[in-house]
């Protein structure tokens, strides 16, 4: 079937899926949290620089209003060149912008910004961060208004803050890299766990697809989705098991109570056909209803073997046999009826190993198969039986000169009392090909089908040689 | 022969009943187990045709039964369960042969006189022989008056299973079964074809073999 091929692929993708599906959360998680914490981070050193940079104003600006300015070049010579900060400068700038006394500006060695455009009130300040292009650093400054015009101007280097984000920066990518591995891993695992009860489950649904309706799946007990899963699983294997036994009962009961009366019939009017006067109206009549009986009954026999054998509840009674005499002997069969209709009845039988199977069974199976094949052959047509050996199995190709088979009709051949369009008219029960199918499968083999309207169809009944009856 | 049948479906018992004392057996029924264990103990018959489905007592543990009790007749089943097959080919049941519902008559009057041919140890004859008909068995050869008449082997298996059992109908599938070794009907010509073969064969000898519609082929009626 085909969606048995598709499966395995499905199951890969889940579990792919799910691997992915984990690494991507990890990473998302993580590399979100890592975002948010950096901002945070940042905002909050910029917090500190800027209240360091204002206490610094203010501790100048005092200064600055006491007019004092032998104390004010001392504490600016003091806060940069000797015990000092490098990162840290202080300019008092006049209200055209000119430098009127600054600290040591040698480290800085770049324009610093001027007074902002729109003038500031006293007492008003503005910070303004700027870049510095010569060490792709930062810094950040606060300008203020003094009094008579003069503004006052503090800044401080960024590279130590950005030196501490960089550091922040290279371990959040290193965490987030262990987060996106173990996020794989993890999925992979818990994919893989997830995923292997899922494949016990479709073991037992292969084992119970091909017949074996006791088995089940193993609840491991743990009380997880997989267990309910296997759980309702077992419920449902339980219920099929329960229709398949119950079916066959009825099947056997139908049998049962089907063959009382037909005995009766066919009983009473085989009586009637041996004593009635040969060839007389009554004779045929009476012949008439037993062959009738016969076909009724040899159609209740063929649906219990072909659901017998569907089950594998059937015993085969296995023997070597060679494939080449089983054909001949199912050739034999038909030979008549291939001459009264003047249809060229060949065979091609090269030697073959001999196989294990249930003679009169295969016989039967192998005889549907030809008979289906004249019926379908018109006059002067040509039907021919191949025989070939591949591998482990022979094959036994039935092929016909019949006008083919509809692509509408081949899926439903095989079914119980299935007839096409063009089979109406003809003699049959519409069980010959689900019985052929039926004993193929009892045996471990299958009845493919090539078939196109116009080429004539041929049926391959393939058997393994060592027979391994479901 | 004194045969012994026990069947509780009345039809079919009245058409065996009748089937075997128009045959010249001398027969009797019983209805259901109880009684027909009885009978079975009491009366020495030669062979018994015995009801799997039977009310008081079921046919297998009648004849468990009857052989623990020292019966030896010879016994054959009747069944309409296929799934008995088994049980009742099974030496513990104590049959020695059945037959599945529904049956040719023809085919257990067959099978009762080849039981009872076992069972009294008849020999296996060497010729076989109906009117001007006669056939070697050992030189495997068929004479018509006198002039021998060559066979395929299939027809010969056919013309000596009919001769086997000369004055008895024997069913197609019967036929299928004995000469072909083949268990089911086919439903192809393949018995008439070899029937008709057969009687051109013996020319003047063809009635010999006379066709009951429906049921099968007689030889020397």
């Amino acid at each position: 079937m085909s969606w048995g091929a598709e499966l395995p692929g499905r199951r890969r993708s889940i579990a792919l899926r799910l691997t992915l599906f984990y690494a991507l959360f990890f990473g998302i998680v993580t590399a979100g949290g890592g975002i948010l914490l950096y901002h945070l981070v940042q905002s909050h050193l910029l917090q500190e620089i800027d209240q360091d940079l204002l206490r610094q104003q203010q501790e100048i600006a005092s200064i600055l209003a006491s007019h004092d300015n032998h104390a004010l070049v001392t504490e600016l010579a003091s806060s940069t060149a000797d015990g000092g900060r490098e990162d840290y400068f202080v300019r008092i700038l006049d209200s055209a912008g000119h430098v009127e006394v600054s600290s040591d500006l040698r480290a800085w060695q770049v324009p610093l910004p001027s007074v902002p455009t729109g003038g500031l009130q006293i007492g008003q300040y503005a910070y303004l961060t700027v870049d510095i292009p010569d060490a792709r650093r930062q810094a950040r400054v606060l300008t203020s208004a003094a009094a008579a015009g003069r503004y006052l101007q503090v800044g401080l280097s960024l590279a130590d803050s950005m030196a501490f984000l960089r550091h922040f920066e290279h371990y959040g990518l290193i965490i987030l890299g262990s987060m996106l591995s173990l996020g794989t891993l993890a999925g992979w695992a818990l994919a893989r766990k997830a995923m292997a009860g899922v494949e016990a489950v479709t073991r037992a649904a292969e084992r119970i697809a091909d017949g074996h309706f006791s088995d089940r799946v193993k609840v491991a007990g743990q009380g997880n989705e997989i267990d309910h899963l296997a759980h309702t699983f077992n419920r449902m294997a339980e219920h099929v098991q329960t229709v398949m036994a119950e079916m066959r009962q009825v099947n056997d009961n139908i049998a049962h109570d089907l063959r009382s009366p037909l005995t009766r019939i066919r009983g009473l009017a085989e009586t009637a056909a041996v004593q009635a006067a040969p060839r007389s109206e009554g004779a045929e009549l009476a012949g008439s209803i037993v062959e009738e009986c016969d076909r009724l009954g040899q159609m209740i026999n063929t649906m219990l073997e072909i659901a017998e054998a569907e089950a594998g509840v059937q015993r085969l009674s296995l023997a070597p046999l060679q494939p080449a005499t089983l054909v001949r002997q199912a050739l034999e069969l038909y030979e008549g009826v291939a001459e009264e209709r003047a249809i060229a009845l060949t065979s091609d039988l090269p030697a073959t190993p001999a196989l294990e199977g249930d003679r009169r069974r295969l016989l039967r199976a192998l005889a549907n198969l030809i008979d289906n094949a004249l019926k379908y052959t018109p006059a002067g047509g040509r039907v021919e039986v191949v025989l070939s050996q591949s591998a482990d199995r022979v094959e036994i190709a039935v092929r016909d000169s019949g006008p083919g088979i509809p692509a509408a009709d081949l899926p439903h051949l095989f079914e119980r009392f299935y007839r096409g369009d063009r089979s109406r008219h003809l003699p049959g029960n519409g069980l010959g090909l689900s019985l052929a199918r039926a004993v193929a499968h009892a045996h471990g083999g299958d009845i493919r089908v090539e078939s196109s309207l116009g080429s004539g169809s041929t049926f391959i009944l393939s058997l393994p040689i060592t027979a391994t009856p479901a | 022969m004194r045969i012994l049948v026990i069947e509780d479906d009345e039809k079919i018992a009245s058409f065996v009943v009748k089937g075997l004392k128009q045959a010249g057996h001398e027969t009797e029924l019983a209805c259901d187990g109880e009684l027909g264990l009885a009978r079975l103990r009491a009366a020495n018959h030669d062979v018994a045709v015995v009801d799997i489905m039977l009310p008081h007592l079921d046919g297998l543990t009648l004849v468990q039964r009857a052989r623990q009790a020292g019966v030896t007749t010879p016994i054959i089943f009747l069944s309409a369960r296929r799934e008995l097959d088994d049980r009742i080919r099974g030496l513990g049941a104590g049959g020695d042969d059945y037959l599945v519902k529904p049956f040719a008559f023809s085919e257990l009057l067959a099978r009762l006189q080849a039981l009872v041919r076992r069972a009294t140890g008849t020999l296996e004859p060497v010729r076989l022989a109906a009117g001007d008909l006669e056939m070697d068995l050992v030189k495997r050869r068929v004479l018509w008056r006198d002039r021998e008449i060559t066979l395929q082997p299939r027809e010969f298996a056919l013309l000596e299973y009919l001769l086997r059992n000369k004055g008895r109908v024997v069913s197609k599938v019967m036929i299928m079964e004995h000469v072909w070794d083949y268990g089911f009907d086919p439903e192809t010509s393949l018995v008439e074809t070899t029937v008709s073969r057969l009687r051109g064969k013996l020319l003047e000898g063809a009635d010999l073999i006379e066709t009951v519609r429906g049921v099968g082929y007689v030889l020397g009626r």
